[in-house]
């Protein structure tokens, strides 16, 4: 168990910079993601931090100690890979028993024939056999022990891939896209996994995915990535709520997050045919970008809050809420609205019509052209990732 | 329509679909019949005959010719040669086609020219570079003889030293088949996936030799498998060196397989002896393929 920082890491491969100044700090037993798109660098900086591949500058401490010079198998970390990298020749007992056989047995000791009549190997192998028997059960594999990898469910291969981390007890697991090969329902299914495995080892976990919802569902704290920087680093709520810069807003949330387009007033924001009445510190007659939440528009007519028309162009009824997809008349922005099924019923039959639709704008985000959150105190909030826990 | 009926209007169905497959299948099974099985029979029949090439009579014999060719001293020579020629060449081009590719392998730039380089001597005709080698090792003239003279090794003469001779044109052999080998080499070293040679740095087998054991070795076992195969065949064929450079000489110790085939049908005319030896040879290399396939299904295979 250990914390892990990351200070000013940088990588390029030929012309591409990957990593760009990245630092980082992760706490003792935190379950801490990496998100953002394929190509932002989130995989590289497990990479990095496995030792796998050297950064450029910058340098990576586990439990305080200083390990860049060290080797991936010094460093103590375990990493499950997208594609399980499961031995595929070995049975699922020797591929959970690589890592005790590597670092426990000599050269001689692992050799096929040579091996046999070493003296120490016998009680050694019994030693590793144990662990991989409790780390199996625990996973509820046992029964698997003696099958190859090609005879599992994508499901199985996952957990051996996981079982091979948790047998050697590393400071930190390192996991990228673990639940990316997997269909939709055990995806679901193997998110309460990891967590509640994450609980029970009490263990760093480092998590990779592109994936938004892993990243809100299961982490204690999300990174989000963007051209190999973080671009804000918080709890999911925080991400969601309160998010620093545009791409947070529109990588966090599904359905994302509504984009329109306004202009500053002295009494507020100036949208298609209202205006917001908020407090927003910029001069008037400046552009920006109001991100509206699907929760915060409202089919309701609530007294006081600022109203917009918009044609309903398409329903999406999920059975348990629904979502609107609506269209501002003038500049063709899409909306979309999530109202319960009983408050849509109310407007059952009205496609192609103009709405009114009432605008919580406590919940408004709102944004300068450059893409960065803008407070009503005309602050830039949180402009520069906060990179301390 | 009843039960009855339908099962008959099915059945019917199943036998015109039968019979549509069975047309469809037809061109090729024609094709492998007419090029493949035929002469296999032929050859067998002919096998059983006293047939000479141009003779206008010929009687049945049954298994005389193969009797006679498992007592002939000459024949279980040459079968003992090409035997020692292909543990010689299977073990020497595998070897070194494997150690080449992964050399090979790690060369970002150069890889490129170094296949190019390992990969023409598979695409030259072995006759005409059986004549080259001929002059290489020639024992007065030769270059290389003429080096290892130079550099006091002594004089010798590897096609006329009986106990040299085969080595020699093993050294050929393997010389044309390390090229194609890395080829095949390189194909299945460039399958095995990147991730697995990282989850071994991270397990601890991060040294040259745990890479190769643990990871490369085992992940190219479908692949050199197929390479021994088809290398035993190719070297079980071994016929245009021996017909070039040795002729068999000295006294017997080149007589290969295919080269004393060659002799007994095409210069003594003994087709019905030949034809025996014809179907030896096909025993044999049906058990290495036969081999193969079995293999193939149960050890290198995940």
């Amino acid at each position: 168990m250990a914390d892990l920082t990351l200070s000013g890491i940088s990588k390029t491969f030929g012309p591409t910079r990957v990593l760009n100044d990245v630092s980082l700090s992760v706490r003792d037993g935190e379950f801490l993601t990496l998100v953002g798109a394929s190509g932002c660098g989130k995989s590289t900086i497990l990479r990095v931090i496995a030792g796998l591949e050297p950064q450029d500058s910058g340098t990576v401490q586990i439990g305080g100690r200083a390990v860049d010079h060290l080797r991936p198998k010094q460093r103590n970390v375990a990493m499950v890979f997208q594609s399980y990298a499961l031995y595929p020749h070995m049975s699922v007992h020797e591929n959970m028993a690589m890592p005790l056989v590597m670092s426990r047995m000599s050269l001689a000791e692992r050799l096929p024939l040579l091996g046999r009549v070493m003296p120490r190997r016998r009680e050694v192998m019994k030693g590793i056999n144990a662990e991989v028997d409790t780390v199996a059960r625990q996973l509820q594999i046992d029964a698997l022990l003696g099958r190859k990898p090609a005879q599992l469910s994508g499901g199985q291969r996952q957990r051996v891939a996981l079982g091979r981390a948790m047998v050697r007890h590393p400071d930190v697991f390192l996991m990228d896209e673990p639940l990316s090969n997997l269909d939709a329902k055990l995806r679901v299914h193997m998110r309460t996994e990891l967590t509640e495995l994450h609980r029970r080892l009490g263990v760093t976990f480092i998590y990779v995915t592109h994936d938004q919802v892993e990243a809100m569902t299961m982490s204690d704290r999300v990174a989000l990535m963007d051209e190999g920087r973080i671009v804000q680093l918080g709890t999911p709520a925080d991400l969601y709520h309160n998010p620093s810069d545009l791409r947070v807003a529109r990588f966090i949330g599904s359905p994302q997050v509504n984009i329109v387009s306004g202009t500053t007033q002295t009494k507020g924001i100036a949208v298609s045919d209202t205006v917001l009445p908020m407090q927003v510190g910029l001069p008037a007659g400046q552009v920006v970008s109001v991100g509206l939440r699907p929760e915060s528009l409202s089919l309701d007519i609530v007294p006081g809050r600022a109203r917009l028309t918009a044609k309903l162009a398409h329903v999406e009824n999920l059975g348990a809420e629904v979502f609107l997809h609506f269209i501002l008349p003038d500049s063709g922005d899409p909306l979309v609205l999530r109202a319960t099924l009983d408050a849509f019923e109310a407007h059952r039959g009205r496609l192609d019509q103009a709405v009114a639709l009432s605008v919580d704008t406590s919940r408004a985000l709102v944004f300068d052209t450059a893409g960065h959150r803008v407070d009503s105190t005309g602050r830039m909030a949180a402009q520069r990732p906060m990179v301390q826990a | 329509m009843t039960a009855a009926t339908l099962s008959v209007s099915r059945n019917s169905q199943m036998r015109a679909e039968a019979i549509a497959g069975y047309a469809f299948a037809m061109p090729a099974l024609f094709l492998i019949l007419i090029l493949l099985i035929l002469p296999i029979i032929v050859v067998f029949m002919i096998s059983l005959t006293d047939y000479q090439l141009g003779a206008l009579t010929w009687s049945w014999v049954g298994l005389a010719n193969y009797a006679e060719m498992m007592a002939d001293k000459a024949f279980l020579r040459s079968l003992a040669n090409t035997f020692i020629y292909v543990a010689i060449v299977v073990p020497g081009s595998v070897g070194f086609a494997l150690i080449i590719a992964i050399l090979v392998q790690e060369r970002t730039k150069s890889k490129a020219i170094y296949q190019t380089i390992f990969f023409l001597p598979v695409t030259t005709t072995l006759i005409a570079m059986s004549v080259v080698w001929h002059f290489l090792l020639n024992p007065s003239l030769g270059p290389v003889t003429s080096l290892a003279r130079a550099l006091g090794f002594g004089d010798f003469d590897v096609f006329g030293d009986p106990d040299l001779v085969l080595v020699g044109l093993a050294v050929i052999g393997i010389w044309q088949l390390v090229g194609f080998n890395m080829i095949l080499f390189l194909a299945g070293l460039t399958a095995i996936p990147r991730d697995l040679y990282d989850a071994a740095d991270i397990d601890g087998a991060d040294g040259v030799w745990d890479r190769f054991a643990r990871v490369t070795w085992p992940m190219l076992g479908p692949t050199t498998l197929f390479v021994v195969v088809t290398s035993t065949i190719t070297a079980f064929r071994v016929f245009d060196t021996v017909a070039v450079i040795t002729r068999g000489n000295p006294m017997g110790r080149s007589d290969v397989l295919l080269f004393t085939l060659y002799k007994v049908g095409f210069q003594d005319f003994n087709i019905g002896p030949a034809s025996a030896m014809t179907i030896a040879f096909l025993v044999f290399v049906l058990v290495v393929a036969l081999a193969q396939a079995f293999l193939i299904d149960r050890r290198t295979h995940y």
